[in-house]
C-alpha cells in the first residue's frame, strides 16, 4: 500500500570513482579495529533504526567480536550494540 | 504554585537500559500497577506519588530508541504522548552515553512537549571521567536538567518537585525548530504551510512534526492523512517523493539519512563548548567490558553459560520445592478437612475434588513462578541475558528462533523438570512478535515436572534396566522436537523473515534488591489473577466431565449386593467391624481382614466402572476406534484425557481405570506392577505413550498462559490441536513403526 518512494533504500551506497575501494561490510572487518561507517546498504526502516541506535555514516565504532561471525558485537558512543545477519552485512565501513 | 489537590500525569521516557524503570520503582516503590496497553502485549506501569498534597501519575513508557513507528514500542510511547498529553515528560539519559540518547529527546523536544530532561547514572559517568555541566546545558536546552542516581535514589527528590513545579506551571507544547539543510527545510515550511493552513492534526500535533513524519514515510501518521484528509495527504506525499528522488539524485542519499545527520549534528552541538568533558578519553577496559571478555568469549562464553543456566535451573528448583510442598500440603490438609467436614455427596465431590484440587493446582504453581522470575529478573536486570541471547542466536536462528527462546526452553523443562507455565510467561523477553510465538508454541514440548512422575512411573514398568538412560533419551527428544517443530511453525503458519537481531548488550550492573523483589512480585501477582479464574473453572469442568452421569441404579444396586453378600460371609458380631474398620490397636481377624480387602477391591472396581460410564470414559472409550492405531484403549484415552487440566493426574486416573482407587503419585510401584503385567501393555505401546504424553496438547495452566500471552484464543487453540495432531501421528509411527519391525509381541 505504501508508494515506491516509501520504500527504496535509504543510500544507495554506490561507490563512488576513485573512492571507496576499502569499504567492506562490517561483518567482514578485523575485530579490535576502529571504523567509520561509510554507508547503510538497506532499506529506509533499517537506516531509520541504526540512526536512532547512533549508527549513521560518518559515525566512529569499534568492532569487539567479529570473528565468531553474525551476531558481531560493536562498541559505538560508548554502548554495546549486538548486530545479527541481515544488519551487520549492510553497514559498511571503512578503516579509521 | 499549586493550590494542593491537583492530578498531574507525567510519563517516563527514555532509551532501553538507561535506568528508567529502576527510577520509577524508586519513586513509586510498591504503589505501582502493571497491566498492557490495550490489545498488545506491551507492558504498561502505573504508579502514584503524593507531593505536597498534589497526586502525580507516573507512567513508565516502554523503552524507546527513538518515535518512528517501526516497533510496537515506539508507537505505544508516542501515541501516549499525543493522546494523553502528559503535563511533563521525564526524559531519562544514560549520562555515560549522552549523545545517543539525546537523539530521543531531540525528537520529543520537536513534538514540543514539556520535558525535563534527567540525567542519570551520574555515578558511573564521574567514575568514567564525564563531567557535564548540567547548567549550561538547561540553559541550552532550556528546559530542567536534574541529575539523578536511580539505584541510590540520589537526586530523587529534587526531580519530583521539579516535575510537579513544572506540571503545575501548565506549559503549552512549543516544538523545538531544527534545521534540516537547504533541501529539506524548504519542503517541510511548504508541507508545514499546507497541513497548518486545513489544520489537519494540528490539534494534537506540531505541523511541523507532521511534515516531518511525511518525509519519514511514517505508515501511521500517512495513513490517517489519507483517511482524513486524502487530497491533501496526496499533495504531501507528492512533496516528499519529489523531495525524495531530488536528494537521490544529488545527494545519493534519502530523507532520514539527512534528517538524523542535523539531529546529530544539533546534539554534538548542543554538547560542545565544555558542556561534556572526558578526562582520560582512552580505551581503556572498563569492568564491564572485562567480565565480557569472559562471558562472551568463543569458548569460554558457553561454558559459563551452561553454568549459569544450570545455577537458574537449579534455584528455581530446589529453592522452590519446599514453599511448593508447602503449599500442596496446606491443600491437601484443607482437602482432608472438608473430606471429614462435609457429608458424602456431590457437593462435597465438587468442593474438594474440583475446586480445593483445581485452586490448589494454581496456587501450587505460584512458588515455582515466584523463584523463577526472581531468577529470571536478576539475570535480566545484570545485563547477562542479552548476552545469552547474543551468544545462542546463531543456533536458534536455524530454527527460526531467537537467541533470548533459550530461557523459555530451559524453565519449560530443557534440563528434564522446569515447568512450562512459567517458560511461556518467561517469552516476555522476546521482543519480536512471530519468534515469540513459535517459542511458546514449542516451549511446552520440554519435559516439565509433572510429565517426569508418569515417564518414571512407564519407565519403571517397562525399561527397568536403563532408566537413567531413557530418560537422557527423553530429554533430546523433546528438545529436538521443539527445535525442528519450531521450524515447521516458521515455515508455516508463521512464516517471514527473521527479524534481524539488534540487541543492546547493557553494561553489566548489581541490581537493586527492591527492584528485583518488584519485579518478581509483579510478574507473579499476574499470574495469580489472571490464571487463577479460567484454570479454576476449567478444573470444575474435568470433574464434572470424569463425575457425570454416574453409575446408573442398577449397576449402584448391583455393587451393593455384592458387598452385602461379602458381609453376609462375615459372623454377625464382626460386621460392623468389617464395614467401619477395626477400633485402634486391637488385632484384625483374618475373616475380617480377607473380607475387607474384597470390599476395597470392589470399590475401585465400581470407581472403575463409574469411570468408564462417565463423560470422560465414554469419550474415551469412542476414542478407541482412532487411537488403536497408536496402540491406546480406553483406560489410556482417559488417563490422557485427564492429563488436559494437568499432567500428573494421569497417573491417579489410570489407577482409577485399573480399578487400584486412589494412587499418589510417589507411590506409583503398584500401578508400574500392574500395568507390565497386563496383557494389553508392552515396552512398545508404553514408548508410544511416552512419546504421545511428550508431545501432545499442553495442560490447562499452560493453554490458560498462551492465550494470554499471545494475546489471542486462536493459539491457545492451535497448540492444543497441532500438539495432539504431531503427537498423535508420531506416536502411530512409533508403534505401528515397532509392530512392523516385530516389536511390542
Amino acid at each position: 500500500m505504501l508508494n515506491g518512494w516509501m520504500r527504496k533504500k535509504c543510500c544507495p551506497c554506490a561507490v563512488p570513482k576513485g573512492a571507496g575501494q576499502n569499504r567492506l561490510p562490517l561483518c567482514e572487518a578485523a575485530t579490535g579495529k576502529r571504523f567509520k561507517v561509510a554507508c547503510i546498504d538497506g532499506g529506509r526502516h533499517l537506516c531509520a533504526r541504526m540512526a536512532s541506535l547512533g549508527i549513521y555514516p560518518g559515525v566512529e565504532m569499534e568492532l569487539l567480536c567479529a570473528g565468531c561471525g553474525c551476531p558481531c558485537l560493536v562498541r559505538v558512543h560508548g554502548s554495546t550494540l549486538s548486530l545479527g545477519a541481515g544488519v551487520s552485512d549492510k553497514i559498511l565501513v571503512t578503516a579509521s | 504554585m499549586n493550590n494542593g489537590n491537583e492530578q498531574y500525569l507525567i510519563a517516563l521516557a527514555g532509551n532501553p537500559n538507561c535506568g528508567k524503570t529502576t527510577l520509577f520503582n524508586a519513586v513509586t516503590g510498591a504503589r505501582q500497577h502493571v497491566g498492557n496497553y490495550p490489545g498488545i502485549t506491551v507492558e504498561k506501569k502505573e504508579g502514584f506519588y503524593q507531593l505536597n498534597g498534589s497526586r502525580l501519575r507516573l507512567v513508565d513508557l516502554p523503552g524507546t530508541y527513538s518515535l518512528t513507528a517501526y516497533s510496537l514500542e515506539e508507537l505505544v510511547a508516542r501515541d501516549f504522548l499525543v493522546q494523553e498529553r502528559p503535563e511533563v515528560v521525564l526524559n531519562i539519559v544514560d549520562a555515560c552515553n549522552l549523545e545517543r540518547n539525546l537523539y530521543l529527546t531531540v525528537q520529543l523536544l520537536e513534538l514540543g512537549i514539556p520535558v525535563v530532561l534527567v540525567l542519570n547514572m551520574v555515578d558511573a559517568a564521574e567514575s568514567r571521567g564525564i563531567e557535564i555541566d548540567v547548567e549550561e546545558l538547561s540553559r541550552r536546552l532550556q528546559l530542567p536538567v536534574v541529575p539523578t542516581v536511580a539505584r541510590t535514589g540520589r537526586g530523587k527528590d529534587d526531580l519530583l518537585s521539579t516535575a510537579a513545579r513544572m506540571a503545575s506551571e501548565k506549559r503549552g507544547w512549543a516544538p523545538l525548530h531544527i534545521s534540516y539543510g537547504p533541501d529539506i527545510d524548504p519542503a517541510l515550511d511548504e508541507m508545514e504551510k499546507e497541513i497548518a493552513r486545513l489544520s489537519f492534526l494540528t490539534e494534537a500535533l506540531p505541523s511541523r512534526w507532521t511534515a516531518l513524519k511525511y518525509l519519514e514515510a511514517d505508515e501511521q501518521v500517512i495513513a490517517k492523512g489519507r483517511e482524513t484528509h486524502p487530497e491533501l495527504s496526496s499533495r504531501l506525499e507528492a512533496i516528499a517523493a519529489r523531495l525524495t528522488d531530488h536528494l537521490q539524485k544529488t545527494l545519493e542519499s534519502y530523507p532520514e539519512a539527512i534528517i538524523a545527520d542535523h539531529r546529530y549534528g544539533f546534539i554534538a552541538a548542543l554538547l560542545k563548548g565544555g558542556v561534556v568533558t572526558e578526562k582520560n578519553k582512552s580505551d581503556r577496559l572498563y569492568l564491564s567490558d572485562q567480565i565480557d571478555r569472559v562471558l562472551t568469549n568463543r569458548l569460554l562464553g558457553p561454558v559459563s553459560m551452561m553454568l549459569i543456566l544450570y545455577m537458574v535451573y537449579q534455584f528455581t528448583f530446589n529453592y522452590s520445592a519446599l514453599p511448593v510442598q508447602l503449599v500442596e500440603s496446606a491443600f491437601s490438609m484443607l482437602g482432608n478437612r472438608m473430606d471429614a467436614l462435609l457429608p458424602e455427596g456431590l457437593i462435597k465431590s465438587l468442593i474438594v475434588s474440583g475446586i480445593i484440587d483445581g485452586v490448589g493446582g494454581v496456587i501450587g504453581f505460584v512458588p515455582l513462578i515466584l523463584f523463577m522470575f526472581f531468577a529470571i529478573a536478576f539475570l535480566e536486570d545484570t545485563g547477562y541475558l542479552a548476552r545469552v541471547a547474543y551468544m545462542l542466536d546463531r543456533v536458534f536462528r536455524t530454527f527460526g528462533l531467537h537467541g533470548s527462546s533459550v530461557m523459555a526452553f530451559i524453565i519449560s523443562g530443557g534440563i528434564a523438570g522446569g515447568c512450562a507455565v512459567p517458560g511461556v510467561m518467561a517469552t516476555r523477553t522476546l521482543r519480536s512478535s512471530r519468534e515469540r510465538l513459535a517459542t511458546l508454541l514449542t516451549a511446552p514440548f520440554m519435559n516439565c515436572g509433572a510429565k517426569i512422575p508418569v515417564f518414571a512411573m512407564l519407565i519403571a514398568a517397562f525399561f527397568p534396566k536403563n532408566r537413567a538412560s531413557m530418560m537422557f533419551l527423553l530429554t533430546l527428544l523433546s528438545w529436538m522436537a521443539a527445535l525442528f517443530l519450531a521450524k515447521l511453525i516458521r515455515i508455516t503458519i508463521l512464516k517471514g523473515p527473521s527479524t534481524p537481531f539488534l540487541l543492546e548488550l547493557p553494561p553489566y550492573r548489581l541490581p537493586t534488591f527492591k527492584g528485583l523483589l518488584i519485579h518478581t512480585w509483579e510478574r507473579t501477582w499476574q499470574y495469580v489473577q489472571k490464571a487463577g479464574t479460567i484454570i479454576l473453572a476449567i478444573s470444575i469442568l474435568f470433574w464434572a466431565l470424569m463425575t457425570f452421569p454416574g453409575l446408573s441404579e442398577k449397576k449402584k444396586v448391583r455393587f451393593e449386593e455384592a458387598r452385602q453378600e461379602i458381609l453376609a460371609g462375615v459372623p454377625p458380631e464382626l460386621r460392623e467391624m468389617t464395614a467401619r474398620g477395626a477400633p485402634e490397636g486391637q488385632t484384625i481377624p483374618a475373616v475380617v481382614a480377607d473380607a475387607r480387602e474384597r470390599i476395597l477391591a470392589l470399590d475401585h472396581e465400581e470407581a472403575q466402572t463409574a469411570l468408564k460410564d462417565s463423560f470422560a470414559g465414554r469419550i474415551g472409550t469412542a476414542m478407541e476406534s482412532v487411537s488403536r492405531w497408536s496402540g491406546f484403549d480406553w483406560r489410556t484415552n482417559v488417563a490422557l484425557l485427564s492429563g488436559f487440566a494437568a499432567k500428573e493426574i494421569i497417573i491417579s486416573t489410570l489407577g482409577t481405570a485399573y480399578s487400584l482407587g486412589k494412587v499418589e503419585t510417589g507411590d506409583d510401584l503398584s500401578l508400574s506392577e500392574r500395568l507390565s503385567n497386563d496383557p494389553l501393555w508392552n515396552p512398545l505401546k508404553a514408548f508410544a505413550v511416552i512419546v504421545f504424553i511428550m508431545l501432545y496438547a499442553p495442560c490447562f495452566a499452560t493453554i490458560t498462559c498462551i492465550i494470554k500471552e499471545s494475546g489471542a484464543w486462536k493459539w491457545g487453540v492451535f497448540s492444543m490441536v497441532f500438539n495432539t495432531s504431531v503427537a498423535f501421528l508420531i506416536a502411530v509411527l512409533v508403534y505401528q513403526g515397532g509392530r512392523w519391525l516385530g516389536l511390542g509381541t
